[in-house]
């Protein structure tokens, strides 16, 4: 009732939440290091892996897996729905290595990375790595609860060699399933839940309704069919408006009267780091806030994902020798 | 009990012919931890390291699909248990190659299963949207066999599936048409739509998106005869059938897998532990070494059996923990030596940490003082013996199997607060069935407030003498002699409780005794300092610190205000048995309120159910807070590391 469920989460939050590389100054010094500081450095940062590899693939995925193990530690110290709520927000694990499963299977590249995840699910590498064919993936899907999309989704992927409708598609039923877990929740953590989580969920979604609009000219009705308003953040009307805009600038526009961004400096404007700025923002207030709230986990889970971008892009751009300065300004920091 | 099982570091240098069955024996032995040889030690030593990661990997993975198989056959099978988790034997062990065939083997069994359920749902599914069409068609007085003539208008009826449908509603939405949610199938729903002829091209965009099939609008009469209904029915029911009879014949088949899969468990187990003594170990082209940890008292027996195996052709060098710990830094595992009876109280401990080799191990203490705390805060004989009863049940259900030391513990503090129930004379809340044989504590609340804080006196006093034992054990003399939990602290904190205790009853007490108190409160004050001065430590943050008059003022008062908080804390004991007077008091009053007897006995039954349930649990969170904050945080360094045998199975 007064949050007591959540007084062992936060002492850990807080202590996870202290090596963050979201500040102007943490990011500077990782920018500062040379490569083999830079890989001691991630792993000293590492609070539940062992990084045990310098192949960049397999970091970025192990950076990525802490977040799952995150969800599972900081699940033992709950009970009843909201534990329920938080597993099944490792669920966009899964989903993830659906898509890479799909993706890579198509291109017919090796699977090189997936999460490793509840030992229930059958959705990780064990299990996929003699997998050659998409149809083979599909026999594997039999008796979860995904095969249902995928046998819709194959037949279309290997016509128009894209797995792009199924990755929507995937979006749309997780979005929908974490609808359906939060509404046995008590009203504050719903509220907590939107405020946050859904705001994340939708950031990807408003970063897809750009694409699908002006990188592949995709009509209106296209765009709804396949990225509905499933989290809810904005009206109805909001969202067609959006929809409506004749350009890209009108469209950012209407975002930032939306809140979802604030042009900070017009000259190296990237869409996708601003609407990550605010959501830093978000995830930092939910951190100061009440401490006794699923928010303070929440909170972590969304600034963890953007630290690890954060990680993962610098590791990314010094590999490739790009200047400490020009990997700023790709950096989400404040 | 208190200590430990003492360790010796084992350097087994053996013939490599003879690796293979060494490597075998020492996973059959189980009691040995491997020290991993580093790179650099096995160089210095001419040897090499063998890498043996990828097949730790292949085995982990098989492992990991066992357990996957296991897990899903436990949740089909509901109450029959796969696999129970045992020692590695090698009993019944398969070779590699026989382990990865014979999981590739049932892993088709399985999705050739799913697969088959998945067509019949697929089936089962399709028949009722047909006979949902023929439904929905038929009860409306349109003949829809016209349809096919319309130019303006264009319709039709499908499933969308569940996922998509917030899409499809949204987008059709943005155009001109009329759409109807028919119903909702499992996962599908089926949906009618009518849409002019002008936005057609719009709508099949917006159907091929959330991957609508369509059912088509009925061209002929017959399509939407009722009679056609028979049909669909059957092939449902057929489907239904052949589902039930399919999952039949799988659960034969699990039964079947039953003795399969618990060798399959056991193999991977047993290649895992074999492959990881395999990269732990170091080798020349005739030589190799093992390095690890065996509990000193099946040593001989160790050494015995490395002997024999190896024809004598063995070197077997001993070390004991402190030799190793001087010598190379090894730090020695902890493995507990408690009773059986005290067993289950580690379970707590190892929740706050586990005791470093070579410090006091405090589960003895622990179940006693719980037990003990336990039964003074819940004193009643009724609700006591509910609590051994539950106890009993938990530790002789199979199905709580893993819940047995909860089970044990329930039996204990039940019997404890039996035994002051009866001091107390408690029984389900009456206080007048049997005569109390100590007190009664709300007759004698001063008495019992003030026994718990002298109780909470010498739980502190206990935690100083342990954190003295542990310091001089750890050789940690600074904190043996001026720390707060040290001599210096037990001398101030023991005077002050000597005064109160003489003040309480009345006992002449020399003044003396308070120059004792204030030397002993300086000492606390300049810990940091004489630590740096007659030990040479250095101190974090103290390096360039003098003492000065307000930092040994401030940590006199930190250390007064610190000792009473904390022994005030145990007033707690006391004031939940009043609060267990004065719940059960509140039940009494409120069943009593009705004049019904059977309402008032209802009332009392669910009253001491609730009592049980909710104050026992809060109980139970109480005396492990007093535990762990007011008595382990003064002795206990909980930071060992728990001894690990490369054949004892860790679940």
């Amino acid at each position: 009732m007064f949050g007591e469920e959540y007084t062992s989460v936060y002492p850990k939050v807080k202590n996870w939440a202290a090596s963050l590389v979201l500040s102007k100054d943490k990011c500077s010094e990782i920018l500062s290091m040379n490569m083999p500081e830079y890989l001691q450095f991630l792993k000293a940062l590492s609070k539940k892996i062992d990084l045990n590899t310098d192949d960049n693939v397999q970091l970025e995925g192990q950076l990525k897996q802490e977040g799952f193990y995150f969800i599972e530690s900081i699940s033992r110290y709950l009970l009843g729905y909201t534990k329920v709520f938080i597993l099944y927000l490792g669920k966009i694990h899964e989903i993830e290595n659906l898509k890479i499963i799909t993706r890579s299977l198509l291109n017919k590249r090796p699977v090189n990375f997936l999460y490793r995840i509840h030992r229930t699910s059958r959705i990780q590498m064990e299990f996929v790595k003699d997998i050659k064919t998409l149809d083979e993936f599909q026999n594997l899907l039999g008796g979860t609860e995904y095969y249902r999309l995928a046998s819709d989704a194959i037949p279309r992927i290997k016509n128009e060699n894209t797995t792009f409708y199924f990755e929507m598609n995937l979006d749309n039923y997780y979005a929908n399933s974490i609808k359906k877990q939060i509404s046995r929740l008590g009203p504050d953590e719903k509220k907590q839940i939107k405020n946050i989580f859904f705001y994340y969920l939708n950031i990807s979604r408003l970063l897809w309704i750009y694409r699908a609009k002006f990188n592949f000219s995709m009509s209106n009705e296209e765009i709804i069919a396949i990225v509905p308003n499933i989290p809810v953040i904005f009206s109805k009307s909001a969202y067609h408006s959006l929809l409506d805009s004749e350009t890209k600038e009108n469209f950012i526009e209407k975002l930032k009267n939306l809140g979802f961004l604030e042009v900070r400096d017009p000259d190296h404007f990237n869409l996708e780091k601003e609407m990550y700025f605010q959501l830093m923002k978000k995830g930092k207030s939910c951190l100061v806030g009440n401490p006794f709230s699923l928010s303070v986990f929440l909170g972590f889970f969304i600034l963890n994902i953007i630290h690890v971008r954060n990680l993962i892009t610098a590791l990314e751009a010094k590999k490739l020798g790009v200047d400490a300065a020009k990997i700023m300004e790709m950096l989400v920091y404040d | 009990m208190f200590i430990s099982q003492r360790m010796k570091k084992i350097d087994l240098i053996i013939m490599k012919k003879f690796a293979d069955d060494v490597s075998k024996e020492i996973v059959k032995f189980g009691n040995f931890q491997t020290i991993e040889i580093s790179g650099e030690k096995a160089e210095d030593l001419l040897l090499k390291k063998s890498v043996s990661d990828a097949e730790i990997a292949r085995f982990s993975d098989l492992d990991k699909r066992v357990s996957y198989l296991i897990s899903t056959f436990e949740s089909i099978m509901e109450n029959i248990e796969m696999w129970e988790s045992e020692e590695i034997t090698e009993a019944g062990m398969i070779d590699a190659e026989s382990l990865e065939k014979n999981v590739k083997t049932i892993e088709s069994e399985v999705n050739l299963h799913y697969g088959n359920i998945e067509r019949l749902r697929n089936e089962q599914r399709e028949n009722k949207i047909r006979i949902k069409k023929v439904d929905y068609f038929s009860t409306q007085e349109v003949d829809w066999t016209r349809s096919t003539w319309m130019t303006f208008f264009t319709m039709g009826f499908g499933s969308v599936p569940l996922a998509g449908y917030v899409g499809f509603e949204s987008a059709m939405e943005t155009l001109p048409t009329v759409i109807e949610k028919v119903d909702t199938i499992d996962d599908t729903v089926i949906v009618f739509y009518v849409a002019p002829s002008s936005v057609k091209e719009k709508v099949s965009q917006i159907l091929k998106s959330v991957y609508f099939k369509n059912y088509g609008i009925p061209e002929t009469a017959a399509e939407v005869d009722k009679s056609s209904l028979v049909h669909h029915a059957f092939e449902l029911s057929s489907a239904y059938d052949e589902e039930m009879w399919q999952e039949k014949q799988f659960k034969k088949k699990i039964l079947d897998y039953r003795q399969l899969l618990k060798t399959l468990k056991n193999s991977a187990r047993y290649y895992i532990a074999m492959e990881r003594l395999k990269g732990e170990m170091a080798s020349s082209e005739k030589v190799c070494i093992f390095s690890g940890w065996v509990p000193s008292k099946i040593t001989n027996r160790f050494k015995k059996k490395m002997e024999q195996l190896t024809q004598n052709r063995c070197e077997i060098l001993e070390r004991s923990a402190s030799k190793a710990l001087a010598e190379e830094g090894l730090i020695a595992p902890t493995k507990l030596s408690n009773p059986f009876f005290i067993r289950p109280f580690e379970m707590l401990v190892s929740t706050f940490g586990t005791p470093n080799y070579r410090e006091i191990d405090p589960t003895p203490l622990l179940a006693v003082t719980f037990v003990l705390m336990y039964g003074a805060m819940f004193g009643d004989v009724g609700q006591g013996l509910a609590l051994v009863l539950l106890g009993i049940i938990i530790f002789f259900i199979k199905k709580f199997k893993s819940f047995r030391n909860f089970g044990t513990i329930f039996i204990y503090v039940g019997v404890s607060s039996a035994f002051f129930g009866l001091m107390y004379g408690a029984v389900f809340g009456f206080e007048n069935v049997i005569k109390a044989i100590w007190m009664k504590p709300m007759d004698r609340v001063m008495d019992i407030l003030t026994l718990s804080i002298i109780y909470g006196s010498f739980v502190i006093l206990l935690a100083q003498i342990l954190n003295i034992i542990n310091s001089i054990l750890g050789k940690d003399y600074p904190s043996f002699l001026f720390s707060r939990n040290g001599l210096a602290g037990f001398g101030f904190y023991g005077s002050l409780v000597y005064v109160a205790i003489c003040l309480i009853r009345g006992i002449h007490y020399q003044e003396y005794i308070f120059v004792f108190t204030i030397v002993c409160a300086l000492l606390i004050s300049l810990e940091k300092y004489l630590e740096r001065l007659l030990f040479s430590h250095h101190v974090s943050g103290a390096e360039d610190e003098k003492p000065t008059v307000t930092m040994a003022v401030v940590e006199i008062y930190e250390s007064v205000m610190g000792f009473l908080s904390n022994t005030i804390s145990f007033i707690r004991v006391g004031a939940f048995a009043l609060n267990h007077i004065a719940l059960m008091s509140v039940v009494f009053v409120l069943s009593y309120s009705s004049k019904n007897p059977i309402v008032q006995w209802v009332g009392l039954f669910i009253g001491n159910i609730i009592v049980i349930g909710f104050e026992g649990f809060i109980v139970g969170i109480q005396v492990m807070r007093l535990e762990y904050y007011e008595f382990f945080t003064r002795f206990f360094r909980a930071d060992g590391k728990a001894f690990e045998g490369i054949g004892v199975y860790k679940p």
